[in-house]
């Protein structure tokens, strides 16, 4: 009895004398600050969150605020900047307001305002991306892929189905669809309250259905190709002879472990994703105006570029820090999580 | 050896980039001009005669098929066309002397060359009164469903029974075709009847919808007989090439069966590309050298006119056109003449022009172009049109809204308007507007220019321009079409019964001025009491062209190409 206990007790003071192990999200974080393009990325990530959360507060005009007289007007500083465009006390053609600190828009509308409500539609699409993929494509994969056999076949096929369509071809024709099915409506119809809830959104609304509606696709592959791996694992043999349900088994013991591959294809995705709403806004299709888009400022600047360049390159530079941030944020977490990297730092 | 195969590939480069660059500089070539002037960004609608409605298809349309008269360009007077005329002495009988033996052609890709379309036995065939009959037949009929059917049916005696029959049965259309009053004398001689005396008769015959066309080619072919691979055609131009779709080209090629006729010349130019870019787009090609003529963009004026290259090269003049919206008069809160007169009243016109035209548009109280004939002007009636006045307008909204106990937020009110920069702009300008003077939220909806010229009448605003097919008022405000007589084709839905009387009583006038004073109260119906449309500006045309350009400057919109040049 005595030596049982003593056993009892040894085997817990050997558990608890084991040398602190780290948890793989503490060991990934550890190697993901080693990383700096990584952390700079990140950086530029909380810095635009911040921005498009305290929008109001930052712009120094409202975004849609037109003073048609100021048109295409910019401060002395955006004019030394663009050799191009001479100011019009120089004999050139450009009115130097300095009101407005990067310069306003063709219909008198400040730029800088616009630009940092434009941040607001490209972070709530970086965020709605991944999310709708991952409410649809984690329990898709993880139903396939723990199922198997028939129902994993029949539901790949779906997804094959879907990927055959050229996924920027469907979102418009999607995008296309909703507009002109909701644009001229009778009161009263369910089309005309979901148009109604797309312009009290700025457009949002459809993008994000649109986004959703092409994204899941590959993330549910990726889920039921990691869940193929482990679903033969010892500790889910275990886990099911103890007795453990099936949504137990996928939820609590199977999507844990299989998060890592998940959390890197989804942050790489983000910059399409971003990528999508301003080539939807570019092309008239994305953000309805006045919400100011940088695809849909980029279009309108590159309209003029030869005249005023500084109109379409101030809302690309923002487009260019995201994507920069995003895409290595990505690759910086793959790094961190991706075991076979492990011990090469 | 390989050193040896390195030298000769080098050795080729630079023979070819000599040849090429050598081609350049020595223009020995055949003379191209390459324009995106009127053509906008999308592609053109159509070349279809019966069907085509726009300015980029009709300008298209004039070169491949010129009219019986021929509208000059500058001095925008009826000339002899493909045929001379004389009118009987009761003013009713038109009798149409076509030339003889102008080919029909059609250009071959596989031997690049304009070749004429011969009948079986190999004789080229001409243009003759039966192509003209069965060309202005097929507009009239009404299982085309031209949109200028109704336009031209009153212009020919029984055109409009005929147009109108689509419920008739086969054997009664048979009949009502028979009885429209177009004869063919002989091969070379067409007679037709009017109905009544009118001033602009001749020029209904200078225009798009009254031209030959070959009926076996169209019956063959069907919907695809304006395909180049299909499509005969007889004028200075040939159709070479069409790309398709935004961002494409359409290529005329010279056709050298044109003689040429004192109004008509034979081109001097071998090829003319029209290409389908936006105005900012346009400008950038221009400056690159890629387009010899292009439209200056309304947002680069600023730059263009302290340019001394591109202030030298840019000539404006008056527009064809009006610029307006149109209100859908079936939904709310547009079916009460007191929002739409809100809606309009709401637009500072000349915040627009200053501001977002920029090229001296001239800001319009009334709908009809000023130098139009028999058109009032904002000068002789200056209470008459609409007023800007966001007073009024918030007032009159307000008296409506707790009329049918509404708020601002009660209505989806969306703006349609065709892919443009220019457009895009003007309607975000009046979507502030109306956001600030009336609180109420509009939506943009834009589309490319053929669907929208099929889908805006289902639209609540939507942006149009008219532009005059014959420089008369009548066309201004019988042709729109705001007279309920073609009420099919009035996107805004709109009818009135005094506008009607107004405009029919006009057209049996003939001193200008007269009518004048009735369209002046038929135009403030239409634009301030009932409010159907508001009219914005009227147009300047604003075009950059090369300095080795030798060109005309069109009165009438539509260029005719043939009396082009290029200078080495």
């Amino acid at each position: 009895m005595a030596v049982v206990q003593q056993g009892q007790n040894q085997g817990v003071a050997k558990l608890d004398s084991r040398p602190q192990g780290e948890s793989l999200w503490m060991d990934a974080w550890r190697r993901l600050r080693r990383n700096r393009m990584a952390v700079l990325g990140l950086i530029i990530i909380i810095t635009s969150v911040l921005v498009a959360a305290f929008a109001p507060q930052l712009a120094p005009k409202a975004y849609d605020k037109q003073v048609l007289a100021d048109n295409n007007s910019a401060p002395r500083w955006v004019t030394q900047l663009f050799p191009s465009m001479r100011p019009r006390d120089e004999g050139g053609y450009v009115p130097i307001n300095e009101s407005y600190p990067i310069g306003a828009d063709g219909l008198g509308r400040d730029l800088l305002s616009r630009i940092i409500f434009g941040t607001r539609v490209s972070l709530a699409v970086a965020f709605i991306g991944p999310l709708s993929a991952m409410l649809v494509g984690i329990p898709f994969g993880l139903v396939a892929g723990y199922l198997g056999g028939r129902a994993d076949n029949f539901m790949m096929r779906i997804v094959d189905i879907m990927y055959a369509f050229p996924t920027l071809l469907l979102i418009i024709l999607l995008m296309a669809f909703f507009r002109s099915s909701t644009a001229q409506n009778d009161p009263g119809t369910f089309a005309y309250e979901l148009g109604r809830l797309d312009a009290a959104m700025g457009g949002m609304l459809f993008i994000a259905v649109g986004v959703g509606f092409t994204s899941w696709m590959g993330l549910a592959r990726l889920v039921r190709g990691q869940i193929l791996s482990v679903r033969e694992k010892e500790y889910i043999e275990a886990a099911r002879s103890m007795g453990v349900g099936t949504r137990g088994i996928m939820f609590r013991h199977m999507l844990p472990n299989i998060l890592g591959p998940i959390v890197v294809a989804e942050t790489l995705t983000i910059p399409t994703y971003i990528s999508f709403e301003a080539f939807l806004s570019f092309i008239g299709l994305g953000v309805q105006a006045p919400t100011p888009s940088w695809g849909g400022m980029i279009a309108e600047g590159a309209r003029n570029i030869t005249s005023y360049p500084s109109q379409a390159i101030f809302p690309a530079v923002a487009l260019f820090l995201i994507m920069f941030a995003f895409n290595f944020l990505g690759d910086g977490l793959r790094d961190a999580l991706d075991p076979r990297m492990r011990g090469v730092d | 050896m390989q050193k040896f195969t390195r030298l000769t590939a080098l050795l080729l480069l630079v023979v070819f980039t000599l040849a090429i660059v050598g081609g350049v500089v020595a223009q020995d070539g055949p003379k191209i001009l390459v324009t995106g002037r009127q053509m906008g960004p999308s592609d053109i609608p159509t070349l279809d005669p019966s069907l085509a409605e726009d300015v980029p298809s009709v300008q298209i349309i004039s070169e491949l098929f010129p009219s019986l008269l021929h509208l000059h360009e500058e001095t925008v007077l009826v000339e002899n066309g493909l045929a001379s005329y004389s009118v009987s002495e009761d003013g009713l009988v038109y009798t149409f002397s076509i030339q003889p033996n102008i080919s029909w052609v059609r250009y071959n890709a596989e031997s690049g060359a304009v070749e004429q379309v011969t009948d079986d036995s190999g004789a080229p065939l001409y243009v003759t009164a039966q192509d003209f009959a069965y060309g202005m037949l097929r507009t009239l009929d009404p299982a085309t469903a031209a949109p200028y059917q109704l336009v031209w049916a009153p212009w020919v005696q029984g055109g409009v029974e005929y147009a109108r029959s689509g419920e008739a049965t086969a054997e009664e259309q048979q009949a009502l075709r028979d009885a429209v009053a177009i004869s063919v004398v002989d091969d070379w001689t067409l007679e037709v009847t009017v109905p009544r005396i009118a001033a602009p008769t001749p020029l209904l015959y200078s225009r798009w919808f009254a031209i030959a066309q070959m009926q076996s080619v169209v019956e063959e072919f069907g919907d695809f007989w304006i395909d180049p691979e299909n499509i005969v055609t007889y004028g200075p131009f040939a159709l070479k090439e069409w790309v398709r779709g935004d961002g494409g080209s359409l290529t005329m090629i010279k056709n050298p069966f044109w003689a040429g006729t004192p109004e008509i010349p034979a081109p001097a130019l071998d090829e003319v590309q029209f290409r389908f870019l936006d105005e900012g787009v346009q400008l950038t090609e221009f400056e690159a050298g890629n387009l010899q003529v292009a439209e200056a963009p309304a947002a680069s004026i600023d730059r263009i006119n302290s340019d001394a290259t591109l202030s030298a090269a840019l000539h404006v003049a008056p527009g064809t056109c009006t610029y307006y919206y149109g209100f859908n008069t079936l939904v709310a809160p547009f079916d009460d003449a007191r929002a739409r007169r809100a809606f309009s009243m709401a637009i500072d016109r000349q915040a627009i022009v200053d501001n977002v035209t920029r090229e001296g548009q001239i800001p319009a109280a009334l709908f009809a172009l000023p130098s139009l004939v028999a058109a009032p002007t904002s000068e002789q009636f200056p209470d008459l049109g609409v007023q800007t006045d966001p007073e009024a307008a918030r007032a009159l909204w307000e008296e409506y809204l707790a009329d049918v106990g509404a708020t601002g937020d009660s209505f989806q009110i969306s703006i349609y308007h065709n892919d443009s920069a220019l457009h895009a702009s003007v309607a975000q300008a009046v979507q502030q507007m109306w956001a600030e003077n009336l609180g109420v939220n509009a939506q943009i909806t834009t589309a490319d220019f053929a669907t929208y010229l099929d889908q805006r009448g289902n639209y609540p605003v939507y942006r149009a321009a008219w532009c005059f097919d014959y420089p008369d008022a009548h066309n201004f405000y019988y042709d729109v079409p705001f007279h309920s007589d073609l009420i099919e084709e009035n996107d805004t839905h709109w009818v009135n019964e005094e506008f009607d009387a107004l405009i029919d009583q006009a057209f049996l006038l003939t001193d200008p001025a007269e009518r004048a004073a009735i369209y002046a109260e038929a135009d403030n119906i239409l634009v301030n009491t009932d409010a159907a449309i508001a009219p914005i500006y009227y147009y300047v045309t604003n075009d950059l062209t090369a300095s080795n350009v030798i060109r005309t400057y069109s009165n009438i919109t539509t260029e005719y190409y043939e009396k082009w040049d290029l200078t080495d």
